[in-house]
């Protein structure tokens, strides 16, 4: 036990030097995922700085994958930052960090439109460019914003699942997240209006479980109890669908379509498995590689930001519907989310 | 002040008098964090480019984010010197932010601007108020640990908020709250951290300098002890889970003038942040200490080492681990506490 | 005929079912030392518990000076000083301020009322040395650091201090050597000589009997003899105690 206050003293500053050392060591290390230092470029580059929630998580990751592939194609220095978290303080003080770094560009995605107006009112005055992968500012104060049409997506793939999987009657049921989650609303809302305007199938009330699996199993279970001719259900995020697909296989019921959201590793293997018949697929390695272009141009004076106006300003990204049968296809690579940019590019 | 560095001071000539002296001030925990703080920046400083690590931006950015962490840690150690916590802190800040917000919208076209700034300030601390005394109410009367109690408040102050708001963030706050409050700075020095400075200085005074402090660090040290000299247990623990609550709803308040909107979904982590900020600066979890040099710069522990790492670039894979780790030996630095005779 | 600091009349007490007190009745006049003794289980915890305000008799009455004694405020306010068993001490705060734990020196008027460290500092060494304590030296010591025999004269100090009317002291032997035993028992006597009224509960009888004006047995919850400690041998007390007739 150390006691004295001069031992302790030496154990601090000798924790504090091992401290940097792992820094400096960790930090300039490379390796295969883009968002461990920069990439190479001669001086006088332009350094373009992203800043994402959920930086960990595997759809960013395929994002980060496609900006880093423009930023070396064109020849930029793009540094990725963010928090592993997905609340506004913390990417706050993410964002602050890196306008601190005075980049010359920045790529950013947000989950809040009104809460970081404030945050961003120095970089956008200073007519530096901002484009926005997967998310937009309530005060239009981007360029450009690539994201996917979380309403049309889920509207299309509902058509499209309907007549995939041959599906004319029978009850529907969307498991989602909470009223307040607009993108989440937006792919309820979606699907629903797609059942209720182009097929003769019934709309069940929303179920919202947040994202928690075990709520959703729960709600399922007890539609399906309720609904015998319950014929297809809807999950709009990770959580709903890895709990309703539980739901469905325990109450033992066939002829049960289920769709769901997003492509995490977790969930193809989940189609994989049968647990999903189709995954309504966004392409993030796109949207990253698109607005990095983008960005590069901005920079170097090929395309001039004013030139971007009204209805150009927002550009939707593609989507898929992901089957078992598709799954394994070079088309769909692009669409599975994942942190491995061998797998994507 | 360390009891076990005076014991074993000898009779001083000048030279090692001052070496006491200095050992003295070192034995201090707050003192070390300083230091470690000190070492830390250098090292950042020097990696960033462009030295954007102390540019004046970062620096507001850093102390923007401290301005509502220093309140929560203050509460908590002043909870913590009487042997409590509060989990709910994350929480209440939220339902007075929705409170305070909601008053604001309303009242924005029947009051003067200025009126209805202070009438936010004053209703999201109110609310503060009012759920820490359902707090104190549970402990101190009921009968039940702050822990359980607090979990019970996190619940409750959550769900309220999502009720009121039905899940939605508001929308549509006076814009001079941003203007005339959250957004004025004096050079690197942002208003909303200079009011918080003033709030703990102002406690910190009380705490020290009249017999509050002293029967409080009784509480916590033997609550028994207390009960029996006539110190008035109940009025104390009614005092200073009112403050903490308090604190949460001028952070609330501040989280308002910051992001112009609530965040409901937002500020799990703001409890555990302030009670770590607390422990790193030396205020005992058991209760009988406390530091509140401490628990101001062991806010800045952690605001300091996550900015750090965005600005020098390291991967966010290795951020959390980074801080952490770091968090961890800043609390194991020292545990002199422990070694008393008899102590704890 | 020397003032009655304590008169206690019909004080009764149960804990549900059990009745750990029944008719208790007793005097203490001033500098007057009653010696308060009896075998474990017999109630003594009980009446010191009541006499010092912590607990609340159900029957009967404690006076003090004449006025009545139910809450540990009372007590504050007639001036009773106890040492408990336990010596509640606050073990992270120091010396001083344990000294002066809610009675603290204060300057300044009201809203401004500041503690007065120097003070306190100040009184809590006259008040150590007072008792001829040689070894508590610095009064900013925690009291975490002091051990458990000089924590006990503290708390004695404490009790010293503070107590006006009488004195209620609860073992305050137990951990001592015996110069400081020597110590507080003089600070008994020298409190006594000040018109101080003493209730001593010991099992130390040999130190009891020189002591004490008064030796009080307590039996099964009811006061059974009131002696005078001159020509008694410690095992006639301890006959009495528990009852071999």
């Amino acid at each position: 036990m150390i006691r004295t206050t001069k031992s302790r003293f030496k154990m601090a500053m000798a924790v504090s030097a091992t401290f940097a050392a792992a820094v400096l060591l960790a930090g300039c290390s490379t390796s295969s995922t883009p968002s461990a230092g920069s990439s190479s470029g001669a001086d006088g580059d332009y350094t373009v700085a992203m800043v994402t929630p959920e930086s960990t998580g595997e759809f960013y990751g395929a994002m980060y994958c496609g900006a880093q592939a423009a930023a070396d194609d064109t020849g930029v220095i793009l540094k990725i930052q963010g928090t592993p978290g997905t609340s506004v303080e913390e990417e706050t003080q993410v964002l602050q960090s890196v306008l601190a770094t005075d980049p010359d560009g920045l790529l950013l995605t947000v989950w809040d439109n009104n809460a970081f107006n404030e945050t961003l009112a120095p970089y956008t005055e200073s007519g530096k460019p901002l484009v926005m992968p997967d998310s937009f500012l309530s005060n239009d104060a981007y360029v450009q914003s690539i994201r996917t049409d979380s309403y049309q997506s889920s509207y299309d793939a509902a058509v499209q699942a309907l007549t995939d999987f041959k599906i004319t009657t029978g009850k529907v049921l969307v498991v989602t997240d909470a009223p307040g989650n607009a993108i989440q609303t937006a792919r309820a809302e979606g699907f629903r209006d797609a059942i209720k305007e182009k097929s003769d199938l019934t709309m069940l009330e929303f179920s919202y479980v947040g994202g928690d699996s075990a709520k959703s199993s729960q709600a399922v279970s007890s539609a399906l109890a309720a609904n015998p001719d319950l014929s297809l259900v809807f999950s709009t995020n990770i959580g709903a669908g890895t709990g309703a697909a539980n739901g469905i296989e325990t109450s033992g019921v066939d002829g049960v379509t289920h769709i769901g959201y997003d492509t995490a590793s977790a969930q193809v293997e989940e189609l994989k498995a049968g647990g999903y018949d189709a995954l309504i697929a966004q392409s993030p390695y796109k949207m990253g590689y698109e607005a990095m272009d983008l960005m590069s141009k901005l920079l170097k004076g090929e395309t001039e930001a004013s030139s971007i106006t009204g209805d150009a300003k927002t550009v939707y990204s593609d989507w898929a519907l992901v089957t078992a049968a598709n799954v394994a296809t070079a088309d769909i690579a692009p669409f599975l989310y994942t942190t491995d940019c061998s797998a994507v590019s | 002040m360390s009891a076990s560095e005076l014991k074993f001071a000898q009779a001083p000539t000048s030279s090692s008098a001052l070496w006491h002296k200095v050992l003295k001030v070192l034995s201090n925990r707050a003192v070390q964090i300083i230091l470690v703080e000190i070492v830390v920046i250098a090292i950042f400083q020097a990696l960033s480019p462009n030295g954007a690590f102390l540019s004046e931006a970062n620096i507001r950015g850093m102390l923007l984010t401290a301005s509502q962490v220093l309140l929560l840690a203050t509460g908590q150690a002043v909870l913590m010197s009487a042997g409590h916590i509060d989990i709910s802190q994350g929480a209440v800040l939220i339902f007075s932010s929705v409170i305070a917000g909601n008053v604001m919208i309303a009242a924005q076209d029947s009051m003067s601007l200025p009126a209805v700034l202070v009438l936010g300030a004053v209703v999201a601390i109110l609310s503060g108020v009012f759920l820490g005394a359902i707090n104190a109410f549970m402990v101190g009367v009921v009968g039940i640990n702050s822990l359980v109690t607090t979990l019970g408040m996190l619940s409750l102050a959550t769900g309220a908020s999502q009720v009121i708001t039905g899940g939605v963030n508001l929308f549509g706050m006076p814009r001079e709250l941003i203007s005339g409050f959250g957004a004025v700075k004096f050079g690197a020095l942002p208003l909303p951290m200079l009011v918080s400075l003033l709030i703990i200085a102002v406690i910190w005074v009380f705490y020290r300098y009249t017999g509050w402090g002293t029967h409080t660090l009784a509480m916590g040290s033997n609550f028994l002890a207390a009960r029996r000299v006539g110190i008035k247990t109940l009025l104390i623990t009614f005092g200073i889970f009112i403050l903490s609550s308090a604190l949460a709803g001028a952070a609330g308040y501040i989280d308002l003038a910051r992001y112009s909107t609530t965040n409901i979904s937002g500020h799990l982590n703001d409890s555990m942040a302030g009670i770590a900020a607390a422990l790193i600066g030396g205020t005992a979890l058991t209760g009988g200490r406390i530091s509140f040099l401490g628990a101001i710069v062991g806010s800045f522990l952690a605001i300091i080492l996550q900015s750090g790492l965005v600005i020098i670039n390291l991967s966010p894979f290795y951020q959390t681990i980074a801080v952490g780790a770091m968090l961890l030996i800043a609390v194991s630095l020292d545990r002199s506490s422990r070694n008393r005779k008899g102590g704890d | 005929m020397s003032q009655e600091v304590l008169t206690i009349s019909g004080l009764g007490k149960n804990f549900g079912a059990v009745t750990a007190l029944r008719d208790v009745n007793l005097t203490v006049h001033e500098g007057e030392i009653v010696a308060l003794l009896g075998d474990n289980g017999a109630g003594k915890s009980t009446l010191m518990n009541i006499i010092c305000g912590s607990n609340s008799a159900d029957t009967g009455e404690v006076l003090v000076n004449g006025e009545s004694l139910s809450s540990l405020s009372d007590a504050k306010k007639l001036g009773v000083g106890v040492v408990y068993q336990d010596l509640a001490l606050s073990p992270q705060l120091t010396l001083a301020e344990n000294l002066f734990l809610g009675n603290e020196a204060k300057r300044g008027f009201f809203p401004f009322r500041f503690l007065d460290r120097p003070r306190m500092q100040r009184e809590s060494k006259e008040a150590i040395e007072k008792l001829g304590i040689s070894t508590l030296r610095d009064v900013r010591l925690p009291v975490a650091s002091l051990s458990g025999g000089q924590r006990q004269v503290l708390a004695v100090a404490r009790a010293m201090k503070w107590a006006k009317n009488l004195i209620l002291l609860d073992e305050p032997t137990a951990a001592l050597g015996p110069k400081q035993v020597e110590i507080v028992l003089d600070s008994i006597r020298k409190a006594s000589d000040h018109g101080i009224g003493v209730v001593l509960v010991s099992h130390d009888i040999p130190s009891v009997l020189k002591l004490a004006d008064r030796i009080v047995i307590l039996r099964h919850g009811t006061i059974v003899a009131d002696l005078s400690p001159e020509g008694l041998s410690v095992s006639d007390v301890v006959t009495v105690m528990v009852g071999d007739e």
